[in-house]
């Protein structure tokens, strides 16, 4: 039970710290600028619709990072009360731990690391026009969506093509499986986890350098 | 100044009127309704471990309470036994199992009144799931006779993953061995034999990738007792190393590895650890499918310390800092071509990654009692690495208190982050600075048989972004903002009957600040209610039903033609049946509809809410265990759901998805002894999942093919013990 004497130190505590902090609001945000253009229209509403939008902002390259950047749950900012994981291949991170020495694998749970993938994926051929797709996986199709707890448990095969400008060069810069796990949270879904496979067909060392997974672009950041 | 030591500067007068009321040895009051709201799932006793003040000690410990709970089933120490060892060993709670498991086989940590032991322990286990599966098996021999011992650890794990229908294996395999003899009680000298194996296949190449490593080195252990209060420990390793990475590089020469501690005692006001390791390399090495060798060296040092100062008193301080710098040097080949013959020449080099990791962390402690105690806290860190440089520095008040029978919590905590991401392959050549600031308050307070929570939280991200190269492309600056408020009541009028409702209202923003990226900004506005009641029906019935209810309504300043809502009702129903001690039966149904619409401008220049879709998912499941014995549980899980997903077009509501889906898996859970030293624990299960979707185009339905899947999951362990 507090005495009368704890309750005038804590009121003139509290009359000092509003003091001290004076009138500027250490919580308030910045004030934004008008936009000029449309650029990547997000939309995450749906578990699908939320791939869609990831895929739009790679195939956009430049005009997509904020939309695909949006689409990662972020508990860094406190964006959500849940964080982003992306997990390469256990065989894909044995291989670059050999072909790596001396460097240390990304923190899986770090989204920063992913944020700064996207601009490091858009150099890979730089100039190039990308297309990035998902496709069904065959060996998995059955999506796990619930609505009600807010999860669902999407499995897909992916592939990035990036093609020159004059239309000769063609190569696929990425392809893999992906399970993908996201989360509804404050009526919108995020993308919570990005657990990586290699395709079979190209492998961990693929002949063609450029058909490497994205899991192994993450660690090579 | 900053306007986090500003807040600290503010809280000193809370901090001197908590000092001038400290009674030391003052009974402390019951802070019980603060776990009132608490996940009561985790004090289940299993194991025979009774976990009754799980929460009170996570909260004095500073840990979560399913961390404490895992480290307590995993290690089988109640609280008290894990607490009396992280204060006698003088370190974190979540250090003392692996620490005390490694000094099992410490030469000199042996008792010297023991003439000949053989200690001989054997684990197997296999983790089965969709995708892959883990064998592991791992033997530990220690074996002593007089003042020579031997140490045998041998580990294989074969890991088989499945991706896309096909198996890629991979295969780690681990023995090393240490023979010695122990001269005295502090010193001890031997040789250690370390071989490891490592093969995957890459099913997209010919040869997959491949490690052999062997390594032969002198060991000697020695402990000392520099005077009253202080010890220390001091090992080394030093010999020969073979290392043949078939990919990327052959190494062989000489390594060494140097680890020590010492700790430092006064009485109960003042300890300090002090730990380090250095180890390095000096070989030759050569690219596989090259011939000359080249010297490399390298090193990676370590040194961490720990003061603790006046620990058992009401006001004390914690500073941890640490150090680490690591230099690997791997072999690398070019060929450069001279013009204008077209002559080429091979250049042999050495690639040479340098990190380094510098971190500091102080906390000052002016406790009362467990439930009347202020936390100030600052860390500061910098790491370098080949992406760039990063430095963090953040500080953190925890408050809380007891004041007018309310049990007070809050917090405030500010960090600053500047990242500097070299230009490298394209990408990097800027600057990040972020911010991130957040505060909570939480109140809670019984009044008779109803006890209240109010929680609210505020928090800002900042990310500024500044080009340090001419052709950098650095992401936009942008903001993240949230706050909620939350009421939460549970009233108990009997010990039959608690029902429970909770009120939340919360903000969150996305804002880019710049012109190219501020139309996709967005205001969410979130408010959410939830009625819980538990009812006691008969002895072994009970019956918990949740309801919830929730508005979502998402604003996009600039862009206000995507303005939409979403609307969520939702309600779960329990039956839980203890049939018999040994039977039980779980029922769950859940019903839930989400409608969602945008706002469109008709007009009379009115916004009205338009329907666009509409989702309605039900589902049924049911657990029903029965335990023959305390070994052996039987569990089966059949659940079934069904979601249907209707959509608007001009005002009509049309369907355009069904799903319905069966998964049933059963499993059994064992702690099996088998004879009198082995025992058999874990779980492992069989599920079946079916799925089938009709997909609806102008109302007329096409019914997709049976998406079946069938697999095992689960893990089990053998222990064996000599």
């Amino acid at each position: 039970m507090g005495t009368v004497s704890t309750r005038r130190s804590l009121a003139a505590g509290l009359a000092l710290l509003l003091a001290l902090t004076g009138c500027v609001n250490p919580f308030s945000p910045a004030t934004p600028e008008a936009p000029n253009v449309g650029g990547v229209v997000p939309n995450f509403s749906t578990p699908e619709k939320v791939l869609d939008t990831i895929a739009e902002a790679i195939s956009a390259e430049g005009g997509g990072e904020l939309a695909y950047s949006d689409a990662l749950a972020d508990s860094a900012s406190s964006t959500t009360p849940f964080g982003f994981y992306a997990t390469p291949d256990p065989v894909a991170l044995a291989a670059w731990r050999q072909a790596s020495p001396g460097r240390d694998p990304y923190e899986t749970g770090d989204v920063r690391h992913e944020r700064l993938f996207f601009p490091e994926l858009m150099t890979v051929l730089d100039g190039f026009d990308y297309v990035f797709a998902w496709t069904t996986d065959t060996h998995s199709e059955n999506d796990d969506i619930n609505n009600t707890a807010g999860t669902a448990l999407l499995h897909r095969r992916y592939f990035l093509q990036a093609s020159s400008t004059d239309g000769r060069i063609v190569e696929i810069i990425a392809v893999g499986y992906a399970d993908l796990f996201l989360r509804k949270y404050g009526g919108r879904w995020y993308l919570a986890r990005w657990d990586d496979r290699i395709d079979p067909d190209y492998g961990v060392n693929p002949t063609n350098l450029y058909n490497r997974s994205l899991g192994w672009r993450r660690l090579d950041l | 100044m900053p306007r986090h030591f500003r807040v600290l500067l503010a809280l000193v007068p809370i901090v001197c009127s908590l000092l001038f009321q400290a009674l030391p040895g003052s009974a402390q009051q019951a802070g019980s309704s603060r776990y009132a709201f608490s996940d009561t799932t985790l004090l289940r006793d299993t194991l025979g471990l009774d976990f009754g003040r799980l929460f009170p000690s996570a909260d004095s410990l500073q840990v979560t309470p399913d961390s404490l709970r895992a480290w307590m089933i995993r290690w089988r120490w109640d609280i008290p036994r894990l607490v009396f060892l992280a204060d006698s060993l003088g370190m974190p709670v979540d250090s003392v199992g692996p620490v005390m498991w490694r000094e099992r086989y410490n030469p000199l940590s042996s008792s010297s009144t023991v003439r000949t032991r053989n200690d001989f322990r054997y684990s197997s286990s296999y983790d089965v799931s969709k995708t892959s599966s883990t064998w592991t098996n791992l033997s530990l021999y220690n074996a002593q006779h007089g003042p020579y011992y031997l140490n045998q650890t041998t580990n294989i794990e074969l890991i088989r993953s499945k991706s896309a229908g096909r198996i890629i294996p991979q295969q780690t395999r681990e023995s090393t061995t240490e023979v010695g003899s122990r001269f005295s009680k502090t010193f001890s000298l031997g040789g250690q034999a370390r071989l490891y194996r490592f093969n995957t296949r890459d099913p997209g190449a010919a040869t997959g990738t491949a490690e052999t490593l062997n390594e032969f080195q002198f060991s000697a252990r020695s402990k000392q007792k520099v005077m009253r209060g202080i010890s220390s420990e001091l090992n080394l390793l030093a010999g020969y190393l073979d290392d043949e990475k078939t990919a990327t590089e052959l190494k062989r020469g000489a390594t060494g590895k140097l680890d020590g501690r010492i700790r430092a005692q006064r009485g109960q006001w003042f300890s300090h650890d002090l730990s380090g390791q250095v180890n390095g390399n000096m070989a030759r090495t050569r690219r596989p499918e090259e011939t000359v060798d080249l010297n490399s060296r390298d090193l990676s040092s370590n040194l961490r310390g720990t003061l603790q100062l006046f620990n058992s008193s009401p006001y004390g301080m914690n500073l941890g800092w640490s150090t680490r710098r690591t230099r690997v040097e791997s072999p690398f080949t070019t060929v450069q071509v001279f013009t204008p013959y077209y002559d080429t020449l091979k250049v042999y080099g050495l690639t040479q990654v340098k990190t380094a990791n510098d971190a500091a962390d102080a906390t000052i402690r002016l406790r009362r009692d467990s439930d009347r105690y202020l936390n100030l806290s600052g860390t500061i860190g910098k790491s370098k690495t080949q992406s760039g440089t990063r430095a963090d520095q953040g500080a953190r008040a925890t408050l809380r208190w007891m004041l007018l029978s309310w049990a007070l919590d809050g917090n405030y905590s500010d960090t600053h982050t500047r990242a500097d991401f070299t230009r490298q392959r394209g990408g990097g050549g800027y600057v990040e600075r972020s911010a991130s600031r957040s505060a909570q308050a939480q109140a809670t307070r019984s009044f008779g048989r109803i006890t209240t929570k109010l929680t609210t939280d505020i928090s800002l991200g900042r990310y500024r972004y500044t080009a340090t190269a001419d052709s950098a492309t650095p992401p936009a600056t942008r903001d993240s903002y949230r706050q909620s408020y939350r009421v939460d009541g549970i009233y108990t009028p009997s010990q039959k009957l608690t029902t429970n409702i909770a009120l939340e209202v919360s903000l969150a923003r996305a804002i880019n600040l710049e012109r190219r990226a501020s139309s996709s900004n967005s205001d969410t506005r979130t408010y959410r209610g939830t009625w819980v009641w538990n009812y006691r029906l008969m002895r072994g019935l009970t019956a918990t039903q949740t309801n919830s209810i929730s508005a979502d309504y998402q604003f996009y300043p600039f862009n206000s033609t995507r303005n939409q809502l979403s609307l969520g009702y939702s309600t779960e129903t329990r039956l839980a049946a203890v049939v018999t001690p040994r039977f039980n039966i779980d029922l769950r149904h859940t019903a839930s509809e989400q409608p969602r619409g945008s706002y469109t401008v008709f007009a009379d220049g009115n916004e009205y809410l338009q329907l666009s879709d509409d989702n309605k998912s039900f589902g049924l499941s049911t657990s029903i265990s029965y335990r023959p014995s305390n070994a052996l549980a039987l569990v089966l899980t059949p659940d079934y759901t069904a979601n249907e997903r209707s959509g608007t077009t001009n005002g009509v509501e049309t369907k355009q998805r069904d799903d319905r889906r069966v998964n049933m898996t059963g499993s059994m859970q064992l702690d099996l002894p088998i004879s009198r030293r082995g025992r058999l624990t874990g779980r492992i299960g069989r599920t079946y999942s079916d799925q089938r979707s009709t997909s609806y185009t102008s109302g007329v339905g096409t019914l997709s093919p049976r998406a079946e899947s069938d697999f095992w999951n689960g893990r089990l362990e053998m222990t064996w013990a000599l």
